[in-house]
């Protein structure tokens, strides 16, 4: 499949002139990214790949948020994310896969991991909450990471092997680290912010 | 008795008059087998009996004049004079003195455990204090035996493979009980020998290779009775030896249950006294115990990791469809005709997907009632749902009858065959061979090309786009649950080839 830009008018013609955020999905299945695209498209100018390897044509700077497979042949998604840091660039990822968190996600510099299977609504959120990130201090971005890493793990694995596992540890470390150093940022927004974020 | 048994006429001498007579109490004490040392307020010893010579190395009259401390450890001298002292002027008794154990010190200077009696009595006007001691070298090193063993319980209970609790309960027949030849055996039910798990140093370097023992052996005797058997060089029972001209020259075999035997051995042709052999039983008790364990604790750990496995196929291989079937949904509503067609599909993969999850929930537990099966009948049967039409199954004319769980068997060959197809197309002839070992299917279809041997068994590992790759997992977990092992290759058509070693 053709990575394109779903868009109900010509792709070329509105690229410059078309301000809205740009989503980049990347999925091995054809109809999870058209899905994806069709659910997306009416707020945010869609990019798609089938393969971690299209995904890395296709991504450049323009893209605000990825939406990342972490399960696909040849490069994975895991691969994919890895790449996009090393590029440089500066887009919001969530993981979007079928695979159970495991503590190596600790490492991984994403900002939310959604389980499948997503529909339209939850997508659009998850979009729409990375998108808001974008406004604010970088430590704010990191501390979003990390909580949401420390609840996606929670919300997985026993207590107790979270308990003794050194990188659970780090994590709440780095989460407490954040938050003093956020404190100025979080205290500027206002309610309805912080509980979109938090 | 005298007074019950038949009358007769021998004057039987009056034990009063017996009483009366010293020269009697003399002769038994002097010869009585325990020591008997009196000694004045001095702690010097007045009177030893004939029995100190045995017991301490010196004879009677050597000790008489010396102090008691001489027969005792350096390290309690200074407490016996302050012990003495005390009763003299308290009357308090520092110890208990009747039946207290102590060391004493041999003329060569080791220690000999005692259990020691006192009495004080009067002489002549003196008090004075005679000590009756008997040796009980031969009780404390049996208790130190037993205690040893019960460290080697502790250790045989922390041991978790086969191999580690064969090797403890080895080094404790060597180092506890004394015997330099020592192995534990397993039984192997497919082909009813023992089979070694661990043998000691000394009998490593006698067989060099650990022998199998089969029929005509002891220790194969042992485990069929279930009970332990014993023999000796010249013995002139009827005790099958494993090797008559070999070196062993006493040999007890205990059996261990279900799982296999405990063997002693010595190249001395010394006797198993029944402390010795009872130490060996403890042995083997306590090792079929932690053999079981660790068996229940294996089969815990396999229910555990199956339990893992079956949540982490339920939540990402049904995960991936369940997105797929939502997307398919979304874009059929919004007008894609074609998506309904593949919402199908979907749902047939995810179909086949239950199926094989619960198949894998059935197969994983132990293999249930084996019996003779011929290989080719259920080859026929998996190939009438497995194969296809323009397929052709190539069968060997002298296919083995195995030893095997039918139902199971059949289901190995149905996942073979269907790999065979899925990989090597339509048309794909598919070989049944029997080998040296067991069995191989081959394809002659396109291999495995890049796929990673390590990954080729693991769950939901597939290249095909509508496997669902537990196939080969469920393969590999029968084909465990039967105690065979399969292995991977390239078919000599350049397509796969998998082989079933039954041993």
């Amino acid at each position: 499949m053709e990575s394109r830009t779903h868009d109900d008018t010509d792709t070329a013609a509105t690229t410059d002139t078309d301000d809205r955020p740009v989503v980049l999905a990347v999925d091995d299945e054809p109809r999870v990214v058209e899905a994806f695209a069709l659910w997306l498209e009416d707020d945010y100018q869609v990019l798609t790949a089938t393969s971690g390897e299209e995904a890395l044509d296709v991504a450049d700077d323009s893209v605000d948020v990825a939406l990342l497979d972490r399960q696909m042949p040849g490069t994975t998604g895991d691969e994919v994310l890895e790449e996009l840091r090393a590029r440089g660039l500066d887009c919001r990822v969530a993981m979007v896969t079928g695979v159970d968190p495991d503590l190596d996600i600790v490492e991984m510099p994403f900002e939310e991991y959604v389980q499948k299977p997503v529909d339209g609504d939850t997508l659009d959120d998850v979009v729409g909450r990375l998108l808001d990130l974008e406004q604010y201090d970088d430590s704010v971005d990191d501390l979003y990471a990390v909580v949401q890493k420390r609840v996606t793990l929670e919300a997985e694995l026993p207590e107790s092997a979270l308990e003794d596992d050194d990188e659970y540890q780090r994590l709440r470390e780095r989460e407490r680290d954040l938050q003093d150093e956020t404190r100025a940022v979080i205290d500027d927004l206002d309610d309805d912010e912080f509980a979109r974020l938090f | 008795m005298a007074a019950s048994g038949p009358s007769d006429d021998r004057s039987v001498p009056d034990l009063d008059a017996l009483a009366q007579d010293a020269e009697f109490f003399r002769s038994l004490v002097d010869n009585g087998s325990d020591a008997i040392v009196t000694i004045d307020e001095h702690s010097t010893i007045r009177y030893a009996n004939q029995a100190v010579e045995r017991v301490f190395g010196y004879a009677p009259e050597d000790l008489v004049g010396e102090k008691l401390t001489s027969i005792m450890p350096e390290r309690f001298s200074a407490a016996h004079f302050d012990a003495v002292d005390r009763y003299l002027d308290t009357g308090d008794r520092q110890l208990d003195w009747s039946n207290i154990e102590l060391p004493a010190e041999h003329a060569d200077g080791h220690e000999i455990p005692l259990s020691i009696t006192f009495e004080e009595h009067v002489h002549e006007g003196d008090r004075v204090f005679s000590g009756i001691m008997r040796d009980i070298s031969d009780r404390k090193s049996y208790e130190e035996t037993l205690e040893s063993l019960q460290d080697t319980a502790r250790a045989l209970m922390e041991a978790r493979t086969r191999t580690d609790i064969g090797e403890c309960a080895v080094a404790a027949a060597v180092d506890v009980i004394g015997f330099p030849l020592a192995s534990l055996y397993r039984h192997d039910d497919a082909s009813g020998v023992l089979r070694p798990v661990a043998q000691s140093d000394d009998a490593a370097d006698i067989f060099d290779e650990a022998p199998t023992l089969a029929d005509g052996t002891l220790a194969l005797q042992a485990f069929r009775t279930g009970d332990p058997m014993e023999y000796h060089e010249g013995d002139d029972r009827d005790v099958p030896v494993h090797r008559p001209d070999g070196p062993v020259a006493a040999e007890y075999a205990v059996p261990l249950g279900d799982y296999g035997v405990l063997l002693v051995a010595n190249t001395d042709a010394a006797n198993f006294d029944d402390h010795t052999k009872h130490l060996v039983r403890i042995l083997a008790a306590n090792t079929e115990a932690a053999l079981a364990r660790a068996e229940r604790e294996a089969e815990r750990e396999r229910q555990n990791e199956r339990l893992e496995r079956f949540a982490s196929i339920v939540s990402h291989d049904l995960r991936d469809p369940l997105q797929s079937a939502r997307a398919t949904t979304a874009l059929a509503k919004a007008g894609d005709e074609t998506a309904l067609d593949d919402l199908e599909t979907i749902f047939d993969r995810m179909e086949e997907l239950v199926e094989d999850v619960l198949t894998l929930a059935k197969q994983g537990q132990a293999v249930g009632e084996t019996e003779a099966v011929s290989l080719e009948a259920v080859a026929d049967d998996a190939w009438s749902t497995a194969g296809t039409d323009d397929a052709t199954l190539d069968v060997d004319a002298d296919l083995p009858t195995l030893q095997a769980d039918g139902e199971r068997l059949r289901t190995v060959l149905e996942n073979l065959f269907r790999n065979a197809v899925e990989h090597g197309g339509d048309a794909v002839t598919v070989t049944l061979r029997r080998t040296d070992d067991g069995f191989s299917v081959a394809d002659d279809g396109t291999g495995f090309d890049d796929v990673d041997p390590e990954q080729l068994f693991d769950y939901g590992y597939t290249t095909s786009e509508d496997g669902t790759g537990f196939g080969l997992s469920i393969v590999r977990d029968v084909v465990t649950a039967h105690g065979w092992t399969i292995e991977a290759s390239e078919s000599a058509a350049g397509g796969a080839r998998f082989d079933v070693h039954l041993r």
